[in-house]
This record gives C-alpha cells, sequence and structure tokens, in this order.
C-alpha cells in the first residue's frame, strides 16, 4: 500500500512494481510483501492523478521485459511504445512531470525513458519563445547577455 | 542481519551530489530532504551519520516508528504542502540533462538561450564534461583582421570555421582587443575539432595568442595538423608569444607556414621553436617571405640544430627556409641523410624530396657544390637563373631524387649586411 501526498491510500499489486527497481529492492528487503505488514511507503509530491497515471502505466507494462539500457545511437527519440505515446501526449502536462519525477525517484527507468522523449519531441523544433511558454520558464537574461549567446550559438550551430 | 543489509543496499540511484556546481544556486527540489525513508534519503544520511547510527536509522525509517521529526524536515513539507503542483522551474538539474541529451543538436543550442538555469546545465555538461553535444570537426578555423572598410571603421577580427566536407563556412567578429571575459567562445569550442588554424592579416600579439589559448582549452582532443601564419605584423609580438601558441598545438603538427610576415626579428623563430614541435610528424615547414625588422639583423635564428632534429628524428620535411641562419654544410648533411633513408624503403617508388633555401648569408651555391663532392653525391646543376640556382642530386639507383633550390641573398642587400655583426 502506498500513501499519496494528499494522504490518499492506494494499494497496489506486488507485481506491477517490477519495473520500479527501487521500490521493488525496498520491499524485499524489508519483507513488506508479507501481507502482515501493511505499513505504507509514503511518497510525497506525487499527487492523486499522478499515482492513478502511474497505476495505469504498471498495470499496462507489466508483462514487459526487463528495461534494457540502450546505446545513445540506437535510442531514438520516436522509439516509445504506443500505448505511452497515446497516453503521454492526451495528458495535461503537470500530470507528465509528475510522472517524470516519480519516474526517477522509484527508478522506473522505461516510464522515464519515455516520459522524458515525450517532453524532448515536443521540443525539438520549437523556437526560444515557444519553450519557455511550454515549460512555464522566465528568462533571466539581460540584452546584452542573449545577445552574447545568440552571436555565439549562431556560430556553432551549423 | 543488519550486516547483510548493508551489503544489499547498493542501489544507486542518479547521482546527486555536486553534479552541477555551476548551478547551485537553482537546485531543484532535492527529494532527498522530503522523501522519508526513501533509497536516496538513507543514501544521503548515512553519508553524514556514522555506521551505527545509520543501521538504526534505516531500521526505523522501514518499520515507520516513529521517531522525533527533525525540524528541517518538517519545514520542508510544510511549504510544500500548500503547492502540489510541480512546474517545470523546479525540476532537478539531473532531469533537465536527461531530457536534453535526447534533443537534437540545434534544439539543444537553442534551449541555452531560454534562461540561465538552462544555459548553465548545457554548459556544464558540454564544456566540464563534454558529454552532450557530439563533437563538430572544423576543417579550417581562421582568425583574420577585418580591414576597416569591411567592418565599418572598427577594427574587428573575424573567426571563421570551414568545413570541407559539407562545404560550410560561418563567420563571428570581434572586437579588438580581444577580450576573454567579454565575448568567451568556451561553448562553441567546445564541440570544435580542429584541423587546421590559419591567423592572416593582423598584428600578432600575445592577446591574441591569450585569447586563442583560453578557448582552445575547451576544445576536445586539440590535435590541429596545420597552422599556418600569414601576412602578420610580428612587431607587436614579443619574444614568447609564439611560444606560447606553439605551446598548445605544437606537438600535433604536420605543417607549419610562416610566411609574408614583417616586423620579425630573429628572436621570433629559433630552432627553440622547432623543437616545440614533434620532429617525427612534420612533414612540411614554411618560413618564407620574411622581412626582418630593422636594418640590425641578417637572419632568424633559426639554423643547423634544427636541422639536426629531424635528422636524428629521421623524419624529413619539405623545407622552404628564408632568411635563416643554416649553413651550407648542413643542409648538405640534410639531403644526404634524405637519400640514405629514401634508399631503405622497400618500393621502387620514385620518391622527391625538394629543400628551398633562400637568402640565408651562411648558404651558397660553390660552398653546396664543393659539399656535395665530399660526400660523393651525385649532384647536378640543373638550371641557373638570376636569383636562382637549383641543383638535382640523384640516389645511386636514380629513383630518389633530392631538389634543392638556392636562392642567394640579392647584392644590394649583402652590400647593407657589411657592417653587420655575424651571427654563428
Amino acid at each position: 500500500t502506498f500513501t499519496t501526498e494528499e494522504t490518499e491510500s492506494v494499494t497496489i499489486e506486488r507485481d506491477l512494481l517490477r519495473h520500479a527497481a527501487n521500490l521493488d529492492k525496498l520491499i524485499s528487503e524489508t519483507g513488506r510483501d508479507a501481507s502482515n505488514n501493511p505499513l505504507p511507503i509514503h511518497l510525497p509530491r506525487v499527487t492523486k492523478e499522478t499515482m492513478d497515471a502511474l497505476i495505469a502505466w504498471f498495470n499496462e507494462h507489466k508483462d514487459d521485459a526487463d528495461w534494457v539500457e540502450k546505446k545513445d545511437e540506437d535510442n531514438k527519440i520516436e522509439d516509445i511504445p504506443d500505448y505511452d505515446k497515446q497516453t503521454f501526449d492526451a495528458i495535461d502536462q503537470q500530470i507528465l512531470y509528475g510522472l517524470i519525477i516519480a519516474a526517477e525517484l522509484l527508478d522506473i527507468k522505461p516510464l522515464f525513458d519515455s516520459t522524458c522523449k515525450v517532453v524532448a519531441g515536443k521540443l525539438n523544433g520549437m523556437t526560444v519563445e515557444q519553450m519557455r511558454e511550454y515549460l512555464d520558464v522566465e528568462c533571466d537574461f539581460t540584452e546584452e547577455e542573449l545577445k552574447t549567446i545568440r552571436e555565439e550559438n549562431e556560430w556553432c550551430n551549423s | 542481519s543488519f550486516q547483510m543489509e548493508v551489503n544489499h543496499l547498493q542501489i544507486t540511484p542518479l547521482l546527486r551530489k555536486n553534479s552541477f556546481p555551476s548551478a547551485r544556486k537553482f537546485s531543484g527540489l532535492d527529494f532527498r530532504k522530503e522523501f522519508k525513508g526513501s533509497v536516496l534519503e538513507r543514501k544521503a544520511k548515512n553519508q553524514r551519520r556514522g555506521i551505527i547510527s545509520s543501521i538504526l536509522g534505516r531500521f526505523t525509517d522501514w518499520t515507520g516508528i516513529s521517531r522525533k521529526p527533525s525540524k528541517r524536515l518538517n519545514a520542508v513539507s510544510d511549504s510544500l504542502s500548500c503547492d502540489l503542483l510541480c512546474p517545470i522551474d523546479e525540476f532537478p538539474c539531473e532531469i533537465l540533462l536527461e531530457i536534453f541529451a535526447k534533443l537534437d543538436r540545434t534544439t539543444v543550442i537553442r534551449c541555452r538561450e531560454v534562461c540561465s538555469k538552462w544555459k548553465n546545465i548545457i554548459e556544464d555538461a558540454n564544456v566540464l564534461r563534454q558529454t552532450l553535444l557530439k563533437p563538430k570537426t572544423l576543417s579550417r578555423l581562421c582568425i583574420r583582421g577585418v580591414p576597416k572598410k569591411e567592418s565599418g571603421g572598427k577594427r574587428m577580427i573575424e573567426m571563421r570555421w570551414i568545413d570541407y566536407d559539407t562545404q560550410s563556412c560561418k563567420a563571428i567578429l570581434l572586437p579588438i582587443p580581444l577580450n576573454v571575459n567579454a565575448s568567451p567562445l568556451f561553448f562553441a569550442f567546445s564541440q570544435f575539432q580542429i584541423q587546421r588554424i590559419v591567423i592572416q592579416d593582423l598584428s600578432f600579439t600575445d592577446d591574441i595568442v591569450h585569447f586563442l589559448r583560453m578557448n582552445l582549452h575547451y576544445c576536445p582532443s586539440l590535435s590541429p595538423v596545420q597552422l599556418t601564419l600569414s601576412n602578420l605584423d610580428f612587431g607587436t609580438a614579443k619574444s614568447l608569444t609564439l611560444h606560447h601558441l606553439l605551446a598548445v598545438v605544437g606537438k600535433t603538427l604536420e605543417v607549419l607556414e610562416i610566411q609574408s610576415v614583417y616586423g620579425i626579428r630573429p628572436l621570433d623563430f629559433t630552432d627553440a621553436h622547432v623543437s616545440q614541435l614533434d620532429a617525427t610528424k612534420v612533414r612540411r615547414l614554411v618560413v618564407d617571405k620574411i622581412r626582418l625588422s630593422g636594418c640590425t639583423s641578417r637572419s632568424l635564428l633559426l639554423g643547423d640544430d634544427s636541422l639536426r632534429l629531424f635528422i636524428s628524428a629521421n623524419n624529413f620535411p619539405t623545407l622552404v627556409l628564408d632568411r635563416c641562419n643554416v649553413t651550407t654544410g648542413v643542409v648538405c648533411d640534410y639531403s644526404h641523410s634524405w637519400l640514405d633513408s629514401a634508399q631503405y624503403d622497400e618500393e621502387a617508388v620514385h620518391r622527391h624530396q625538394v629543400c628551398t633555401v633562400k637568402r640565408c648569408h651562411r648558404v651558397n651555391a660553390a660552398h653546396f657544390e664543393e659539399e656535395c663532392s665530399k660526400r660523393r653525391l651525385n649532384c647536378r646543376r640543373s638550371s641557373v637563373t638570376r636569383t636562382t640556382t637549383v641543383y638535382n642530386i640523384q640516389s645511386e639507383h636514380g629513383h630518389d631524387e633530392f631538389t634543392f633550390a638556392l636562392f642567394p641573398v640579392p647584392v644590394e642587400d649583402s652590400k647593407k649586411e657589411e657592417g653587420l655583426p655575424h651571427l654563428n
């Protein structure tokens, strides 16, 4: 069982968590899979929506093969499982980010990989302004600094 | 049993500590502080406590036995409870880096402009550790002084890179005096693999060399094959200026050309400079069209030692030596040694090497012929004009030929030099 930040409790089947390496180890180390030990693991900053999405993802991928770390050249950005592509496209940005953070926290490599690729895919081809809007980032450069950076970028961009 | 657990927990989460020194002021949420009982937090805690207390700590973490919660943890979670959203601004740098690593090249470069946090992450990864962008090979980096009429009245330097493969080039203009702090190009240089450097049409100063060195420092595996200095004013250089430049690029050079320079003094290019090169790698050494400053000097202090260096390395680059301090005897040695070494090559290929000696006051034609006959070299004068004498030395079996072109010191010059002390 887990509690989320809003202290809602969620029960997850043990075998769904196969991909979450950290949790896996944690649970097996502490023997929490025994049913007489129901103490929850607390996950702050993982909201209910994120948790739902997470569980849905677990359900979808529970039968997947174990994650293999691919080399940079093979790891194309388009290489996302279909289910992931569909859901992540439709999903709310905040939940997507929540998933990224949860994935990193719990060390769920395939999820982390997919979500990062989705965000990267969206960023590819955006202009600077669009990127700032999409990710809600403020520009904290002065005019001069921007000018220098742009010049240097222009020069090293083939 | 606790001991066993210590060993089991060799999980390696993403590295967090000190990954981004320059972006430290933007530390994203550090989950170790909030995620009670997380692996990451435990790891962090253990690094601060002793073994016993860390094991105890783990025990209490896992079983959820309530301990006195540390004040710091409470404060953090309090501030969080009012903010349930998680904007990307609070993403830890490592996650941003993972995303950047998946972007294509132009986008990453564009990301640098978005905000200073992103810029710092990208530069940290690329400049300091060169893990982000693949290096780009520049066939030639040309640093050129821009004439005033081109740059609209201001004194500027243009840095242009050229890529032969893609037939592309791009230039950037920098104001003189070059100031590394005002215009740092570290990010750009951290992606460049430069094959040839050309510096031309400007005053060769310590500033420029310093600027270049500072930037070249960031190049991954800097190993240029050629350095050409052309049409430069050496009057503004100090005696160590060229030494400083060669210190950085000398060891990998195969071609070194210094041509059409003026205001140069004897100490500006000497045997010491040549010794900064790798004698086994140099294929071509050109010192040509030299205009020494003032009337007080006859030649550059580049002399026999350099020739001997090549001979002992058994490597014979093509030479053009103008206004140098070499002597006939050693030049003859050079050709003799080349013929010897060429002879030992298995292939019966016609080999040809050329050595041009111009206006070197210690080399003259008659002496050369004498030296050749002393060494029993088959030397034949193949052409004589008013300005040059060309000798061809053939090897015994006729396959290899060494051409020696001699441009003697012009008569007007030698009259001027009569009063000058001899350099030995």
